[in-house]
């Protein structure tokens, strides 16, 4: 999954609607940019010189309050993955991969200690019936059967 | 482990009846808001912006229009840039929730990852738990361990084996014991002890060493070893041990009796045996197992005995009579060990292990090991068995104790018996020994095998005294290392001689005391002197054994002693009688007499009664002949009385009477022999009347008929006449009594003939001074034994010549008459002189006088002329003065003094002399043998009388005159130059010419 699309759902909307300001805003610094080396002095140029400063002005103050941004949340290390001009699908993906390992890994303890706990409650069971209550406990406690 | 069910955010979901599980904590570090970005960086472009317009519109003039796009440009490229960035991150914004999502999921994941993590910690930890400890023991495990006998877990996976059966036992052990045959028998080296000691049942071989062990051994499987060197395949193992010896129940000896005394081992030492027993059979098989067990047996034997010994050294006879040493191999047992011979391990028995590894004994005495004894072996290993004694160590003690005491008194007995040189000693018991100590009298000395100290039986003090001396250390070798038997042997025949010399001595001194012997024991005389004793005895001389007594009978002189000694190897005694002197704090034997008293061996009652007779006798008899020869009289001593007869003496000589006869040879000068016979008998008599002794001493000797009438003028005297046996008798008695208080024992000896021998000398003299005079034709007046009177001439008074006496110490001498002229008494002076040095000159001096008679009448005539002519000074004084001296014998002077007033001062008298000498001489020329008178004027031939020429002159003249008278007179008046020698008749003549010279001359002065 890319991120050059944005779905179409509710909640992406605040985020395309400040894609969308964002697309403007770079179009309208092309433009600047090109009046400004186009600049020839003349009264013109200079009136649309300013107007297409205080449009880029006024997109600046429309991004600025964009509404809803507040609820994404970035962490810094995408942050940095922009700045150094990588791309931070791949830090999503890496991400998810360690989550992924993670969550097997203890998955595996999980299943592993359970064992335990029953090979070892049994056999101090069987060693000293009188801790079955205790070993039981235990067991049902920790999500035994 | 539980997992907290609240969720951080406080939203508890309930569904399905159920709790959910709790909600993920939610993360927001490290995580911006999107807005955040977004603001900063559209405000950052606007103030960038502003800044950078208001910096271009002031920069107008001084930047040119290019720089100044240039500047705006690049500011909106980095913009634009930098919202392209904004756009991405926008864009990936739409999974930023998801992504958060993830966030939240990983660490949750994370810290439930470090749980488990902490769960193995946790069970890991538990394998520390080492020093946990079980809890007490509760009842249900007491009681499991109580009746099961250990904790039956029924984890243990323990499988019940089932039982062997008998039928297999018996099986192993019958091929058990056929293995064990065969390997016996194929084996080579097999202690020669094991042959035929061995059996082999019930799967082991039992190995019997009789009075020592058994033990039993077996292998471990049917191998059949037939190599030495396979031996380590199938080493043989211990089972099980015995002595077969132990303590005696009823005795406490130890005994091997049948075995049936078996003593087993303690289980700790039975252990111990097991491990060292296999060991050994391990390594060395079976000679090892034998050597262990052996010395093992062995050392277990001497640690009984070493019991034994300490209960002996504890309540036995034996207590303090020995010592012990025990080491695992060797008992030293030190007997006697107050004893000195003994003491401190010089005599002692070592009990150990011999060289053919047997228990034995050495006993070693005497500084070397005694082998050559014939005590029995104690090793027990008898060939039988059943024989074999109990040991027991208080009966190997006694063996030898015994064994030891016999030696000794063996030894005592031969060297005593060899010393005395008779069968003083007889055994009356190996361990008695009779001793006779005096003819009538004998001890028991015995031994004490307990403390091989010797003692008498019931005994007398002396003997308790002796017994001391007898048990201590001999003071000879007192400085040696190492005192030997010898040396104690030797000790003690000393003393046993000393005891005898002792009892012998205090018999006799009993027997002499009761005989009014009275014993003396200050004396003691050094060795120079006993070697004197000793030179009278030929057998005695290397023998120290000796007793010296002194003794003295109550009426003896003091210093005289009789003296016997004891002989104490040979019992003889020897007499002596001697005098003894202390010379500076030193006893000296002045003088020595043997008694012969061979033929007295019995030394009864007569014999020590006449014992007292005879030594007076001998006593008195050395003191007469001692004096005898001061006196330098010969004598002999007469023995037979025929001879007395024979001279008509009557003296009798039975001993009884205790007399002395002795014949004095007489050569003159005791008696002249023209009055007597050249043998005078002295009879000595001793008497003894009442408590006082008395010496009586009789001198008889022949005379001379002729002589007889001499001698009866003094018979009256102390002198006993026998005219019809032409014998005289001087008789003299001494009180012995009174001589004991005497210290000066020189008078005292020489008073005993002084009296009886003044007596001879002074009718000697008295003969020998009549024969004188009689030969000399001198009237004699009166005489007896003190003094004769006797005319010499007519001009003299009679003399009286007084006899020498001794006794008062007088001399003889000559007596003028009390009337004599003085000169005469003067001269007699001068003749005593030279009389009492020549004693037998009496004759001479009767000559001399009459001689002299010419002398005498010169000077009177001469004092008669000058008395006629009275010739003075005028102060009245004689003017010629004569006078005459006596110078010696042989030389008188003529002295003629002339005073004379001085020519120049009237008042002073000059005073002259002139001397004639007249000396006797003999002319030569003169055939008569006449004296003649020497008349000499040389004395005047000095200067100063020349002034008397004319006088000189004159007396020439007048001798001339007179040598012409003489010439016609036939008589000789030889001129000499100065001298004249003239006749005695001629000399008053002459004086009487010269006396009237000198008056003439005087006269002519005047």
């Amino acid at each position: 999954m890319t991120t050059s699309e944005f779905n179409q759902n509710t909640e992406n909307e605040p985020l395309a609607a400040i894609a969308s300001n964002l697309q403007s805003l770079v179009e309208s610094l092309i433009e600047l940019g090109v009046m400004v080396h186009d600049f020839q002095g003349t009264p013109q140029s200079h009136t649309a010189l300013t107007h297409k400063t205080n449009q880029v002005v006024s997109l600046l103050s429309g991004l600025t309050n964009s509404p809803f941004a507040q609820q994404f949340p970035i962490p810094l290390d995408v942050v940095s993955y922009i700045e150094d001009g990588r791309n931070p699908d791949i830090y999503t993906r890496e991400f998810v991969e360690v989550t992924a390992k993670t969550n097997a890994r203890l998955k595996g303890k999980m299943l592993a200690f359970k064992k335990l706990r029953d090979v070892l409650g049994e056999k101090l069971v069987d060693e000293f019936p009188h801790l079955k209550p205790g070993v039981d406990d235990i067991k049902r406690k920790t999500g035994g059967s | 482990m539980s997992v907290d069910t609240k969720s951080r955010n406080g939203a508890i979901g309930v569904s399905h009846g159920r709790t959910a599980p709790p909600e993920i904590p939610h993360v927001t570090a490290n995580i911006l808001p999107l807005l955040n970005i977004l603001r900063f960086h559209t405000q950052e472009s606007y103030k960038r912006l502003e800044s950078l317009v208001e910096k271009l519109a002031n920069t107008k003039t001084t930047s040119s229009d290019v720089n100044r796009k240039l500047a705006l440009l690049d500011l909106i490229v980095s913009m634009r840039q930098d919202f392209v960035k904004i756009y991405t991150l926008v864009k990936w914004a739409q999974r930023s929730k998801d992504v958060s999502k993830l966030i939240d999921l990983l660490n949750w994941l994370r810290s439930q990852e470090y749980y488990f993590e902490g769960l193995s910690h946790g069970i890991n930890e538990l394998n520390h738990f080492s020093g946990a400890k079980l809890p007490s023991s509760d009842i249900p495990l007491a009681l499991e361990v109580l009746v099961r006998g250990r904790p039956q877990l029924p984890s243990y996976n323990y499988i019940q084996k089932p039982p062997i059966s008998p039928k297999i036992i018996l099986k192993v052990l019958k091929d058990l014991n056929l293995a064990l045959t065969a390997r016996m028998a194929l084996m080579d080296e097999i202690p020669h002890r094991f042959h035929n000691n061995y059996v082999v049942k019930d799967g082991r071989i039992i190995i019997t060493i009789p009075g020592e062990f058994q033990v039993s051994i077996t292998v471990a499987n049917d191998l059949i070893i037939d190599e030495p060197c396979d031996y380590h395949k199938s080493p043989f193992f211990f089972i099980d041990f015995a002595f077969l010896f132990g303590i005696n129940p009823e005795t406490s000896l130890i005994t091997h009796k049948d075995s049936k005394i078996v003593s087993a081992l303690p289980k700790a030492s039975r252990e111990k045996l097991e491990s060292v027993a296999n060991q050994v059979l391990l390594n060395l098989s079976l000679l090892g197992l034998y050597e262990v067990l052996h010395k093992y047996s062995i050392s277990f034997k001497l640690f009984l005995i070493s019991r034994q010994l300490k209960d002996l050294s504890v309540n036995s006879k034996w207590r303090g009579n020995f010592q012990f040493k025990y080491s695992s191999s060797l008992i030293i047992i030190n007997y006697w060990n107050n004893h000195f011979l003994s003491r401190s391990w010089k005599s002692f028995i070592e009990i150990g292990i011999d060289k053919k590894y047997n228990l034995n004994f050495r006993w070693f005495k005497n500084g070397k090991y005694e082998l050559d004894h014939d005590i029995p072996d104690i090793n027990g290993n008898s060939s039988d068995p059943e024989d074999a004694e109990d040991l027991s160590i208080d009966s190997i003690l006694t063996t030898i104790v015994h064994k030891h005491s016999e030696k000794i008194m063996n030894k005592i007995h031969n060297l005593f018996n060899k010393t005395v040189n008779q069968s003083a000693a007889s055994f009356l018991s190996p361990h008695q020994l009779l001793v006779e100590l005096t003819p009538r009298k004998s001890t028991i000395l015995a031994i004490n095998p307990l403390t091989g100290f010797l003692f008498f039986t019931d005994p007398s003090p002396i003997e308790s005294q002796y017994q001391a001396k007898i048990n201590s250390v001999p003071s000879v070798t007192e400085n040696k290392n190492f005192i030997t038997e010898q040396d104690m042997i030797k000790n003690v025949v000393e003393n046993l001689i000393l005891i005898r010399l002792d009892m012998s001595n205090s018999f006799l001194r009993t027997k002499l005391i009761t005989t009014e012997w009275i014993p003396n024991d200050f004396i003691k005389i050094s060795e120079n002197e006993t070697s004197r004793l000793f030179s009278f005895i030929t057998d005695l001389r290397s023998n120290p054994s000796y007793k010296l007594q002194f003794y003295r009978c109550r009426n003896w002189p003091s210093a005289w002693f009789l003296i016997y000694m004891l002989n104490g190897h040979s019992s003889k005694t020897h007499w002596w009688v001697a005098r003894t002197k202390s010379i500076q704090g030193e006893w000296r034997l002045q003088w020595l007499k043997m008694l012969d008293t061979d033929s007295h061996s019995e030394l009864d009652y007569k014999f020590l009664n006449n014992l007292s007779t005879s030594c007076s006798n001998l006593i008195i008899h050395h003191l007469i002949t001692e004096e005898l020869e001061q006196r330098e009289v010969q004598y002999l001593r007469v023995n037979n009385k025929e001879i007395l007869r024979k001279f008509n003496v009557p003296g009798d000589l039975t001993p009884q009477t205790f007399e002395t006869v002795i014949a004095l040879h007489n050569s003159g000068n005791l008696l002249p022999l023209s009055a007597s016979s050249s043998t005078i008998f002295l009879v000595v008599k001793l008497s003894t009347e009442g408590t006082s002794t008395k010496l009586q001493l009789t001198m008889y000797g022949s005379l001379k008929e002729q002589k007889l009438g001499d001698v009866i003028s003094f018979a009256h005297i102390d002198v006993k006449l026998h005219p019809d046996l032409l014998l005289f008798e001087l008789l003299s008695s001494v009180c012995l009594n009174e001589n004991n208080d005497e210290t000066n024992e020189s008078t005292s000896t020489q008073k005993l003939l002084t009296v009886l021998f003044e007596s001879l000398r002074r009718m000697s003299a008295l003969l020998i001074s009549l024969e004188q005079l009689r030969a000399s034709n001198i009237e004699v007046t009166r005489y007896d034994l003190s003094e004769i009177c006797f005319k010499v001439h007519s001009f003299y008074k009679p003399f009286t010549l007084i006899l020498a006496n001794q006794v008062d110490g007088r001399k003889a001498q000559i007596i003028p008459d009390q009337n004599e002229n003085s000169h005469v008494k003067l001269l007699l002076d001068i003749v005593n002189k030279d009389y009492a040095q020549k004693s037998n000159s009496l004759a001479g001096c009767f000559k001399y006088l009459q001689e002299c008679v010419s002398i005498f009448r010169a000077a009177q005539s001469v004092n008669e002329i000058l008395d006629s002519n009275e010739l003075k000074l005028p102060n009245q004084l004689s003017r010629l003065r004569f006078d005459f001296k006596f110078q010696s014998l042989n030389k008188v002077h003529f002295i003629f003094n002339i005073n004379s007033a001085h020519s120049t001062s009237p008042k002073k008298i000059q005073k002259d002399r002139i001397v004639f000498a007249i000396t006797f001489a003999r002319n030569k020329f003169d055939s008569r043998q006449i004296l003649f008178f020497k008349f000499s004027m040389k004395d005047n031939m000095s200067a100063e009388n020349l002034k008397f020429r004319k006088l000189f002159e004159l007396i020439y003249r007048a001798t001339n005159e007179l040598q012409e008278t003489c010439h016609s007179k036939k008589k000789s008046f030889v001129k000499l130059n100065y001298d004249f020698l003239t006749e005695g008749e001629i000399l008053e003549p002459l004086m009487k010419k010269i006396a009237e010279t000198f008056v003439s001359y005087v006269r002519s002065e005047n």
